[in-house]
Parts: structure tokens; C-alpha cells; sequence
């Protein structure tokens, strides 16, 4: 999965949602499943949450994304919606026009990446719609990008994830807090910085039904976990001693002090700053994480990052780039 | 006169499966835990049942008795008639009973492993005709020793992994020595015991079976120890053959005998790979790749992951952290049991230690098949 085309995610624009609440504030409102002492422990300290359709984000997100990298909207080849939650790659009803009960049907089609290319005016995009990757949809998108621009020698991509959960749903998905998610990358030909080198992905299909099979999937997300770092970076150039940060998807603290000793690389070198005050952002933590690390100086240009992620479902990602 | 303790064990049973192979006409009397001569009857039955494969009843082995005791209390709970008996008739003690349970508190390993033996030593020491009596012990009275572990070899300081039971067989040991010159006594220091080689069965599922099978279904991510540690196990019927060979026609007072599997124990790392290539032909998501030999971790790591579980309180994953807390930091002190004894008496080479790639997938899958005991139709006993 190399090319001598040379990709890079040259710039990322992430949103926070504005309703931030802390562990305990989430389990006396009823969305945790564990106790607020465990997820704390856990290291997690808030959960944050949008405060309008995700529609609407994704439009705020595409329209800051492109000013500040500077792009036309014109320009764009390529426009990918990863969302997690595939419900999220709908356009609520209340946003269309007064339908007759003959044509409620329709209300299947209105998806995000559409309204959205519409109201920026991406007007040469190709879009794509991403929807069953869970959280490592986002990954997947920048991968997915990547090799529709060698294919058809494009220059600019971006890819967003942009979900909210459901107003019932709880905040705790397999001992994680869960936060809404906001994020949008552009992926560029011949980018002078985070250039993609390896990507590779296990699906284990086994895992679709999480509820039942949570405790096998916990087993088999730590070796699995270190399987698939092993063969990403069989597919780059570099070792695990070369890696110089690894750039986390925010799942728990103690879950990545675990996985970094199984796979042997120092969890001081995993970037865990966002865990507590961010929550695991659905699909956006890892480029939220390489945005705040390449904001903060916390990586030299061109040092070698490995990003690791997992989706429910069950789908492992990792991708190694140069900084 | 054969006296016999532990008879129902996993050990004992295969220990009846070779006196009733070949010794049916010689006497024998086999103390049983029972509450009253009903019960009796019934374990006796079933036990009996097991050891023949279901081709012998009581009444087919007339020389053969079970006697109801405890082995706990100071007079067996026999009557002063039986004990006369026992100690005007008998020849020859094996004592095997003992808690095996690797979760058991050191008191109550005591009681059994410690007490029990001295009573049973004690019946001995009154028994005038005694020429032989064979304590069944464990390699594992080593506790956390590493290296060479010769059959000579007893004190030492360096503790125990499973403290109940590695330290009340070590304790028992040590008071077994103390009877060497007053009883014609050897010792036989028995490896894991897995199951057995003939059909695969298990007698008793103990910690590590029931790690096998939270493994088999997936729930058993990772795996304190060294990779390259061995674990020495071996199967039941291959070990009970030895101690009665050694027993029967080479016995030799005041020896200790390891029938271990010595050099040809698997590592750690050998072992998992094999348990995962035999579930993978027994188990789609095995097969598919869908659960994962569990990884191998450091002490920290793994009490790193046992404190997670018990932070999210996961019941189900706590009972596999348990399980493994009561004896896999084993894994972590390598060790060679050497058995120069049992191989010089028995004129035994390393080439007749059964291979654990031929027999132990044979373990596995009768696990399988009866669903680790469970199975209703599993009526072998």
C-alpha cells in the first residue's frame, strides 16, 4: 500500500462542541453506564456535546477548514463524510421542505455530504459518503482519499467526520466517555508536511454485534491492537524505535499504558493530553491529537508518527506519517 | 493389603484404572470422604465406573473396598474396628488424596495437605506388615524456585506462587521426610496434570483448564509470564503408569521421584500456540482469526490490565484475571525438573516422555466435546 506519490494531510480544523460536562455531571444526568470514580480513574474528565444537527457543523467545519488552508472552494477534488453514526449522514427532516406522506421516502436520500457541497460549493468535488466504519471511519476516509487522488491524479481531498450521538443514548461506549466530534483534514498532493507513509486496517466482522460480543471484543482488541501496528509498520520504512510519537484515538488512559507496553513503545511517547478534557471524539481524536501536537512543537518536521484507532464493529486502523 | 487415599482424584482414578487392569485379585481398600455407606456406594460405583470405562462394577472386584473416612480428622473417622483391620492387614499405603484447588487459603490446604498427610503417616507408622508407602506430592513444591530443579532437592526460600496449595505440598513434604526413618516411604513429586493421553478425558477441570476454556471463548487477552518459560505438565495416565511401576516392582525407600516432562516441556509461548491451533479447528472464530493467542505480558502489564478490570468491574473478565492470579506467575520463574531417578530406575529414556504436540490437542478437544465437563450428554462416568 505505497506509492511514490508523495500525500499529506497539510492542514486540519477541528470544532469543540459548547456543552461540556463533567464525568460526574454526566452520570447524575444518567449517561454513563460505570461509576464516575472509574471513568475518572480511567482518565476522563468531561464529556462534550453539540448543540445543534450535525449537518450544520459539518458545513461551519468545511467553510473553516478551507479558509484556513487557504483553499477555494472550486478547488477541492475530492470531499469524503466519514461519520460514525450513520444516522449522522442524514439531513434531519425539519431541514426539507414540507413533504406529502407519499413522498416521506425521499427524506432517505437528504445526506450530509450533498448539503454540504451544495451550501460551501465544493462544485467539482467528487463526494463520498462514508458511514460503517465507526470511529476509525475518519482514517479510512484520509486512506480512501489518498488512493482515489492517485487514481485519478487529483490534487486536494477533504475529509471530514463530523457526529453527534443520539439525544438518548448514553456517554459510555465500552468504558469510554463519548463526545460529539467535529473534525476536517485536506489531504494534498505533494503536502510538505504529515505525509502519509502506510496505512493498513483488520476488520473482524465477528464484532458487528458489540453487545453481545463486548467481553471478546475487549480481549481481542489489545492483540489485535499490537497485530496491527506490527503490519503497518511492516509496510513503512520504520521500526517502532523510530517512531517518535504516537498519536492516540482518546480512549482510556490505562487502556493505551496497556496496548503501548504490549506493542513495546513508551506511553510518555503517546500523546494522551486530550483524553480527559476531550473524551473520545467518535472519529475525530487522532487529527484533533496531530493538530494540538504539531500546534504545541511536540513533533520536529518530518519525524516519524504512528496513529492507531479502532471502530466498533469491529475495524482496527493505523497509519504511519512523517510530520 | 493395598490402603489407598484419593482414589476419586484425577490421579487416583487412573492409579484404580491400572489396579483394576492388573491387579484385580490383590486386596485393597480405598478411603473415600462419604457421609454415610449409601453415599459411599454410589462415589465407589461411579469411580469405579470411570476407571473401567464403564466395563466394571463393584461387584466385579471383589478383592477391592472402599472405606468411608476423612483424612482431616486424627482417627480417619474410621471405626476402631476398620483401623484395626487396616493396621493388622495392610502392606502397602499410596496416599494421593489432597486439595488440588490452586484458590484454596493455606489453612484450609493444611487441613488436607499437611494434617491429613500426618494422620495417614501416622495409621502407617502402626501398621505392622508395612514394606511400602508412596506419598504422591508435586513438582511444584519448588514455589518460585528457578533453574535446575533436582529430584534431591527440598528447602528453599523463594515462596510460592499458589500459596495454599504449592506450600502446603511443600510443608507436607518436609514432614514427610521427617517419617523416612521410621517408614519405608518414597515420594513421587507428580507434574501438571492436564488430562490424559488415552481419550483425552479430564477428570477434574482445574485453574488451568478453566483458562483454557475462557480462552476458547475468547475472553482471555493477554498471559503473565515469559515466553520462553516452560511449563512442564504431563498427562494423567502416562504419570499414574510411572508411579505405579515405580511403586510396584522398583520401589526404593527414602527416594523422591519428579516425573516431569523435563526437557521436553513446552514454553509458554509453544503452548498457547498449540491450544490456539487445535481451538482453531474446533471453533469459527478461531479459525477466522476473530480471537488471538492471547499476548504474553510483563508482570506490570498485566497487573496494569487486572486493575483496569477491577476499576470497570467486568465480572466476567475478573473471573479469567482470577483464575490466572491463582497460578500463572509460575510462568514466571522457569525452571528444569530433571528426573535422572525415575529415568535411571525405570531404564527410561527423554525419547518415552510423551510429546505434548501428539496428546495434549487430544485434552483439548475433549474439553470441547464436553463442553469442559458440562455437556449433559457427556455420561462417561
Amino acid at each position: 500500500m505505497t506509492s511514490t506519490e508523495t500525500f499529506g494531510i497539510s492542514d486540519i480544523h477541528y470544532m469543540l462542541p459548547p456543552l461540556r460536562y463533567s464525568v460526574r455531571e454526566l452520570h447524575a444526568a444518567g449517561m454513563l453506564l460505570s461509576e464516575p470514580e472509574a471513568m475518572e480513574e480511567l482518565g476522563f474528565e468531561y464529556g462534550l456535546i453539540w448543540d445543534r444537527p450535525t449537518v450544520d457543523v459539518a458545513t461551519d467545519l468545511v467553510a473553516g477548514l478551507l479558509k484556513t488552508a487557504g483553499i477555494e472552494p472550486r478547488d477541492v477534488d475530492i470531499f469524503i463524510n466519514a461519520s460514525a453514526i450513520p444516522a449522522n449522514a442524514l439531513v434531519p427532516p425539519s431541514q426539507s421542505a414540507p413533504t406529502t406522506p407519499e413522498n416521506r421516502h425521499l427524506q432517505q436520500f437528504m445526506n450530509t455530504s450533498a448539503k454540504v457541497q451544495d451550501e460551501i460549493g465544493l462544485v467539482n468535488a467528487q463526494v463520498i459518503g462514508m458511514s460503517e466504519m465507526s470511529c476509525s471511519s475518519l482514517m479510512a476516509a484520509v486512506w480512501t482519499a489518498r488512493a482515489l487522488m492517485i487514481q485519478g491524479n487529483l490534487d486536494i481531498a477533504v475529509c471530514i467526520n463530523v457526529d453527534k450521538f443520539g439525544e438518548d443514548c448514553k456517554r459510555e461506549v465500552v468504558y469510554n466517555i463519548v463526545s460529539d466530534s467535529a473534525c476536517g483534514v485536506v489531504v494534498r498532493r505533494d503536502a510538505s508536511c504529515n505525509r502519509i507513509v502506510a496505512y493498513d486496517t483488520m476488520t473482524r466482522g465477528y464484532f458487528w454485534d458489540s453487545d453481545r460480543r463486548q467481553n471478546e471484543m475487549l480481549a481481542s482488541y489489545f492483540t489485535t491492537g499490537s497485530r496491527i501496528v506490527q503490519r503497518t509498520l511492516k509496510k513503512s520504512k520504520y521500526k517502532l524505535d523510530d517512531i517518535r510519537m504516537l498519536v492516540p484515538h482518546n480512549v482510556s488512559k490505562r487502556s493505551w499504558q496497556i496496548l503501548s507496553d504490549l506493542i513495546g513503545y513508551p506511553v510518555e511517547r503517546v500523546y494522551l493530553g486530550n483524553i480527559g478534557a476531550i473524551g473520545h471524539s467518535i472519529a475525530a481524536d487522532n487529527f484533533i491529537n496531530l493538530k494540538d501536537i504539531r500546534d504545541r512543537n511536540l513533533i520536529e518536521a518530518g519525524a516519524p508518527m504512528l496513529m492507531y484507532t479502532f471502530g466498533l464493529g469491529a475495524h482496527w486502523g493505523c497509519m504511519v506519517l512523517e510530520a | 493389603m493395598l490402603f489407598m487415599t484419593g482414589v476419586t482424584g484425577a490421579l487416583g482414578v487412573e492409579l484404580l484404572r491400572i489396579l483394576i487392569r492388573d491387579h484385580r485379585d490383590r486386596p485393597a481398600r480405598f478411603l473415600i470422604r462419604a457421609k454415610d455407606e449409601g453415599r459411599l456406594a454410589e462415589r465407589w460405583r461411579k469411580i469405579v465406573a470411570i476407571a473401567s470405562d464403564g466395563k466394571a462394577t463393584p461387584a466385579d472386584l471383589p478383592f477391592f473396598a472402599p472405606l468411608a473416612g476423612d483424612i482431616t480428622s486424627r482417627d480417619l473417622r474410621i471405626s476402631t474396628a476398620d483401623r484395626a483391620m487396616l493396621v493388622a492387614g495392610v502392606e502397602e499405603i499410596i496416599h494421593s488424596a489432597a486439595t488440588v484447588d490452586f484458590d484454596e487459603p493455606l489453612d484450609s490446604c493444611r487441613l488436607i495437605n499437611v494434617e491429613g498427610a500426618r494422620h495417614i503417616f501416622d495409621l502407617a507408622l502402626e501398621c505392622r506388615n508395612l514394606t511400602k508407602f508412596g506419598h504422591i506430592s508435586t513438582l511444584y513444591v519448588a514455589g518460585k524456585r528457578t533453574g535446575i530443579v533436582d529430584e534431591a532437592d527440598l528447602l528453599h526460600n523463594h515462596g510460592f506462587v499458589t500459596n495454599g496449595y504449592e506450600q502446603s505440598k511443600y510443608e507436607a513434604e518436609i514432614l514427610a521426610r521427617g517419617y523416612f526413618d521410621r517408614l519405608p516411604m518414597a515420594i513421587y513429586r507428580m507434574s501438571l496434570l492436564m488430562g490424559c493421553a488415552r481419550d483425552g478425558y479430564v477428570h477434574d477441570h482445574g485453574a488451568v483448564q478453566r483458562y483454557l476454556k475462557f480462552m476458547f471463548k475468547g475472553i482471555a487477552p493477554c498471559f503473565p509470564g515469559l515466553p520462553d518459560c516452560p511449563l512442564d505438565f504431563l498427562p494423567h495416565d502416562y504419570s499414574a503408569e510411572l508411579v505405579m511401576r515405580l511403586f510396584d516392582d522398583k520401589f526404593r525407600r527414602g527416594e523422591t521421584y519428579q516425573i516431569s516432562a523435563a526437557r521436553r516441556a513446552p514454553t509458554a509461548s509453544q503452548w498457547l500456540d498449540l491450544t490456539a491451533d487445535t481451538f482453531a479447528r474446533h471453533s469459527t472464530p478461531w479459525a477466522r482469526g476473530y480471537y488471538n493467542v492471547p499476548d504474553i505480558v510483563s508482570w506490570d502489564t498485566y497487573q496494569l490490565y487486572k486493575r483496569t478490570l477491577y476499576t470497570i468491574e467486568n465480572l466476567e473478565l475478573m473471573k479469567v484475571i482470577h483464575t490466572m492470579d491463582s497460578c500463572f506467575e509460575e510462568l514466571f520463574c522457569p525452571k528444569l525438573f530433571t528426573r535422572t531417578n525415575v529415568d535411571i530406575t525405570l531404564d527410561l529414556g527423554e525419547e518415552t516422555i510423551p510429546d505434548y504436540r501428539e496428546y495434549y490437542p487430544r485434552i483439548l478437544e475433549h474439553c470441547i466435546e464436553t463442553r469442559w465437563g458440562l455437556a449433559p450428554q457427556f455420561a462417561k462416568a
